[in-house]
């Protein structure tokens, strides 16, 4: 399955909309980073009907969210990277569930397109980087057992 | 472009390779019948397996985990969909059927037949001998699960080292993606290549569309062959001499019995689940979730109906988990490896359905009772305790209406009052039973003490749809044992048959 046109146009602005600032000493992304649509589009694929229904609706929405949360006409694309991460945090904590869970949907889509660059994940220091070196030899392929029933 | 046609012919056609299609397999090829396994998704070599959470979803996990409940709270269900179903996702849990379990299926579903403690036994010993089961190895637990173990030996909670299917568990955490080295002993890598060395044929990117019939007579399947892009690349019929067994989950089983002809006022009735939800941890030392087993601790509350875990997630996941956006985030994820998640899951009083729809092919109807939902409340306040008292310095309870981050273990007691709303909380279903469920009454089971369809002859059903009633734990071990004893007897029915 293919990106509709306004998907494709509409993803790196509302995808990259959660993470738009470029911090200095925290976790910042570089222009062009990340795919965004390629990411949503892997995604898209092989979601469910009902979500890839949400989350077209979602795009669309969000986009214009800031026309809720600053109160004027304003889109994504126009407001400034401030407003846009607060227009996110204010669909994340909003107070309808369905709304909430796409924005949540919507910032996780976000998140694997972002780690899908390698670069970005030793970015943040999630894996232990002794681990690779250590190559622990585990025992317990020599340990079988019989396990207990639990009783009542 | 001409379609393609697939046919075959086997003593038994076996839908869906998951934990009971790959254990009735393994039983049936060894005892010399031909076998046909039919399989929507693909055959993945741990080297097939990405990384990278959005990849490797797509490739193994059904809707990418969207298909969810119907309703204006929707509850997402995870499932494989890739040969070995959803133990080639899980992170290898393995637990003996509960005797309280045990004995009301013997006592009120009359499943002694199948169900005895010595049958169910030996079943189990032999699972356990041939999977590798064992503890959960010190060397490649992981900082998240042994802060886990910290917490309940501080607060004095009956935890203990998760017990896995795993041989040589390198701690590489991706468990979920898929395991990289093959050391998680899912279906895939052991009971559907053992069935494949004794000569059964696997048919895979096959969605079986309908049983078919011949009076009452169960004698083949016919379906639909997918392309790689989940499009419709032909058609497939596989005829079955001796029977077909239906193993395609709690949630496909009864819609493809359903689409058969099968009428039974319980088919897709009692639908139930272990719903869970997850609570974050910030800790001043790192914790790295990158390395170790996803789940390696656990503590059992049984008596309280919910069971905790410790749960690394990959680094999407758990970025996504993390509260807000712009820069407090943005700083939460200059500090990724240091959060710690664990969660519980609720064996839920709650009862579902599930039926054909044209969205998404089903629809799930499954909300939690009120009980449910101070389960829910008891397994988030007692997880973010135990999160302080592993030294968190903050925790994220993740429920709305309720402060994003608390600092405090008395702040997180303050949840305990209060009363939490299913719009409040987000909850994820595994472990789905109930849609096909089995008694030697007819009137009360869709299928009977052998998981045989009640009025047809030579059609099973072998997976947890035949589950009577929730287990409280991880169910993978027993729908294999289950189905192991099941067909063991089907197996030496069947001989007997070739005899006379």
């Amino acid at each position: 399955m293919k990106l509709s046109s306004i998907e494709r146009a509409l993803a790196p602005v509302v995808l990259s909309s959660f993470a738009p600032l470029a911090l200095t000493g925290a976790f910042s992304i570089g222009q062009g980073e990340v795919d965004w649509a390629g990411g949503l589009d892997r995604f898209l694929a092989q979601a469910s009907d009902k979500a890839r229904l949400g989350i077209a609706v979602s795009m669309v929405a969000f986009f214009f969210a800031p026309l809720f949360t600053l109160g004027r006409f304003c889109t994504l694309a126009k407001a400034t990277v401030e407003e846009r991460a607060s227009a996110m945090e204010h669909l994340l904590d909003h107070r309808f569930f369905l709304v909430r869970e796409m924005a949540l949907l919507v910032k996780l889509v976000a998140c694997m397109a972002m780690f899908r660059v390698s670069a970005l994940r030793e970015r943040t220091g999630y894996d232990d980087p002794g681990f690779a070196k250590a190559s622990p030899t585990p025992a317990n392929d020599t340990k079988r057992t019989s396990l207990r029933v639990l009783a009542a | 472009m001409p379609k393609l046609m697939l046919e075959d012919e086997a003593d038994f056609v076996i839908v869906g390779t998951g934990a009971g299609g790959a254990t009735a397999a393994r039983v049936l090829s060894e005892a010399g019948y031909s076998l046909a396994l039919l399989e929507e998704g693909a055959f993945l070599k741990p080297s097939d397996r990405p990384r990278e959470l959005v990849d490797a979803m797509a490739l193994a996990v059904r809707g990418m985990a969207t298909l969810a409940t119907d309703s204006l709270a929707p509850m997402p269900l995870l499932q494989g969909k890739a040969v070995g179903g959803s133990t080639a996702i899980n992170s290898g849990i393995i637990w003996r059927l509960p005797e309280d379990v045990r004995r009301d299926w013997v006592d009120t579903y009359g499943l002694g037949s199948i169900a005895s403690q010595a049958l169910l036994d030996r079943a189990f010993d032999r699972i356990e001998d041939e999977l590798m089961i064992g503890p959960t190895d010190a060397s490649i637990a992981g900082e998240n699960n042994l802060l886990m173990q910290k917490a309940a030996e501080k607060l004095g909670l009956p935890g203990h080292v998760i017990v896995r299917n795993s041989k040589a568990c390198k701690g590489s955490q991706r468990c979920l993606q898929g395991c990289p080295n093959g050391a998680r002993q899912s279906m895939d890598i052991s009971y559907v290549p053992r069935a494949i060395e004794k000569g059964a044929r696997l048919h895979t990117r096959c969605h079986a569309e309908r049983v078919v019939f011949e009076g009452a007579r169960a004698v083949g399947v016919i379906g639909r062959v997918m392309d790689d892009e989940g499009r419709k690349a032909g058609t497939f019929s596989v005829r079955a001499k001796r029977g077909v067994i239906v193993a395609a989950s709690a949630i496909w089983s009864p819609l493809l019995l359903g689409k058969s002809g099968i009428r039974h006022p319980l088919l897709g009735e009692r639908f139930s689940a272990h719903p869970g939800a997850a609570v974050v941890g910030r800790f001043e030392e790192p914790v790295h979730m990158g390395f170790g087993a996803s789940q390696g601790y656990e503590v059992p509350m049984r008596d309280r109906g919910f069971k905790l875990e410790a749960l690394s997630l990959p680094p999407d996941m758990l970025a996504a988990r993390l509260p807000g956006a712009g820069k407090a985030w943005q700083q939460r994820l200059s500090e990724l490896g240091h959060y710690a998640q664990w969660g519980g899951n609720v064996r839920m009083e709650a009862m579902g359905r599930v039926k054909s729809s044209w969205l998404d092919g089903v629809s799930v109807r499954y909300e939690p009772t009120a009980n449910d939902l101070a389960k829910i409340r008891e397994v988030l306040v007692l997880t973010g305790r135990m999160m302080f008292a592993a030294g968190a310095t903050e925790v994220y309870p993740g429920v709305a209406g309720f402060p994003e981050v608390v600092r405090s273990e008395k702040e997180m007691l303050a949840l305990e009052s209060a009363p939490l709303k299913r719009s409040q909380v987000h909850l994820v279903a595994s472990h789905l039973f109930g849609t096909a469920c089995a008694s030697s009454d007819p009137k009360r089971g869709v299928v009977g003490a052998d998981l045989a369809v009640h009025g047809r002859d030579a059609l099973y059903v072998m997976d947890a749809s035949v589950f009577p009633t929730n287990l409280g734990v991880n169910p993978q071990h027993s729908i294999m044992g289950l189905v192991m004893v099941a067909s063991e007897q089907l197996a030496a029915r069947a001989a007997e048959r070739k005899a006379a």
